[in-house]
């Protein structure tokens, strides 16, 4: 037995007559998130971690409710399970550190009803170093870092945190980015800077931005050549009474939409959607949208959300009540295949106002 | 023909509890009481339901209410403590 192993606890030995027995064995200790995993042996481990910056004992993320830690040696294991490749590591690390902000709070998306993912955005240099896939397909299956860093995560919050099904985890439904969400944006083609650079990181540095996300919706339009008619349809999208809230919200373009946005800049964009993705207070009130909540003068904006008042008053109909805050709660990206006119919203967690994005620089 | 492979576990080891379960009480007469919510809709008044119909049973010295500000905050030990030293006993919900 070696370093790694002496010095953290629950390694199990075991003979295995083949590889399969010991994925089975990783099944029946609990240790999958479904899926067949990497049985963690120390070499492997011990490769993982030689991928970051870290020690096997540095904390590489905290979760306050229940001040819990993750090791750099906890997530290396996570990270072999889910198949990670250690230049990954720097990446899975980030994200970690991301997470601890105690502005996300980790515990509320983790645990909720909601069933949302860790959105991992990865924009800058490193993305494309590590094959970090943002054209066809990008929220599907078929590239090895968007699949295994998003599974590291998820394999962390079930392992680690003890997110599983039906304990900690009380997810409704769940969803299948609930397995791995991480990809980065298709930058030839995106008519704006990358987002890091947006947010005022330099072009060569890389960062990773994450989100507490909800189900991604399709956004269908083959017939718009314009602007204003074919943000008309985003605004549409994200102003569905099912999935209407204070929240942020991400919008991930398909190139072919992006390039008939290409005379308005990405703030001109996030403008326009904040200000059409609305519904009228008396449509809230009458679907039970606006719920008399003590809290909710915490989430929602304007006078009238102070009351937490239902019912339904002249006038009503006229009040425009915004999906999220202000246009900055908008995240405006650029991803997929250069053919068809898809593109992806994503809403936040929650029906109230949830967390926040948090960008992390990565270090290698 | 079998090998020897040594798999590593990425969970926690399970924690020793601090301390004991609280001392139980035989009867609410007298006690003040925590109703603690989750900062879901209508937790609050559904604590408040609850406090109402144990007023008809025992006579409850008083009633500290604790919850988050919203359901996306998980509350904090800090806010919990001044609490947990002046309640007898706590009532809490899990919901949605």
């Amino acid at each position: 037995m070696g370093k790694l192993a002496n010095a953290h606890p629950g390694a199990r030995a075991g003979f295995f007559s083949n590889a399969l027995s010991a994925v089975e064995a990783m099944y029946d200790a609990g240790l999958t998130d479904g899926l067949p995993v990497v049985p963690p042996t120390e070499d492997l481990v011990s490769e993982m971690l030689a991928g970051g910056q870290w020690r096997a004992e540095d904390s590489l993320l905290i979760e306050t409710t229940r001040d819990t830690e993750v090791t750099a040696y906890q997530a290396s294991v996570c990270a072999v399970m889910a198949g990670a490749r250690p230049e990954y590591f720097p990446v899975i690390g980030a994200t970690l550190q991301a997470m601890s902000d105690r502005s996300f709070f980790l515990h509320a998306p983790t645990t909720s009803t909601g069933g949302a993912t860790i959105m991992i955005v990865v924009s800058g240099p490193i993305a494309s170093e590590l094959g970090i896939h943002g054209k066809e397909n990008l929220f599907g299956p078929g590239f090895r870092a968007n699949a295994t860093i998003g599974r590291t995560i998820r394999l962390v919050q079930m392992q680690c945190l003890s997110a599983l099904p039906g304990a900690l985890d009380k997810s409704t439904q769940g969803w299948p980015g609930k397995f791995s969400l991480c990809f980065t944006e298709h930058n030839e083609i995106s008519p704006w800077e990358p987002i890091h650079q947006a947010m005022g990181y330099d072009a060569n540095q890389s960062t990773v931005t994450i989100f507490a996300a909800e189900s991604g919706h399709n956004i269908l339009n083959h017939g718009a050549s314009n602007p204003e008619p074919l943000l008309a349809t985003f605004a549409d999208a994200m102003a569905a009474l099912g999935s209407f809230s204070p929240g942020r919200s991400v919008v991930v373009f398909a190139p072919e939409h992006a390039a008939k946005l290409a005379k308005l800049s990405r703030s001109e964009v996030q403008d326009f959607l904040f200000e059409h993705a609305v519904r009228d207070l008396a449509t809230l009130k009458r679907t039970d949208k606006i719920e008399n909540d003590p809290n909710g003068k915490d989430d929602w904006q304007g006078e009238w959300a102070a009351a937490g008042d239902t019912t339904i008053y002249p006038g009503d109909d006229e009040i425009m009540v915004h999906r999220g805050w202000s246009a900055d709660d908008i995240m405006v990206l650029v991803g997929g295949g250069l053919a068809g006119g898809h593109s992806m919203f994503f809403p936040s967690w929650s029906r109230g106002r949830s967390s926040p994005f948090i960008t992390q620089e990565i270090h290698k | 023909m079998s090998t020897e492979m040594l798999l590593l576990d990425p969970r926690p080891p399970v924690p020793e509890p601090d301390e004991g379960p609280a001392e139980r009480l035989d009867t609410l007469d007298g006690a003040v009481i925590a109703l603690v919510h989750n900062g879901k809709t209508h937790g609050r008044e559904l604590m408040e339901m609850v406090i109402e119909e144990l007023k008809q049973r025992w006579s409850i010295a008083g009633v500290v209410h604790l919850g988050p500000p919203s359901p996306g905050y998980g509350g904090d030990a800090d806010d919990a403590k001044p609490v947990a030293e002046e309640v007898m006993a706590a009532i809490s919900a899990v919901g949605d």
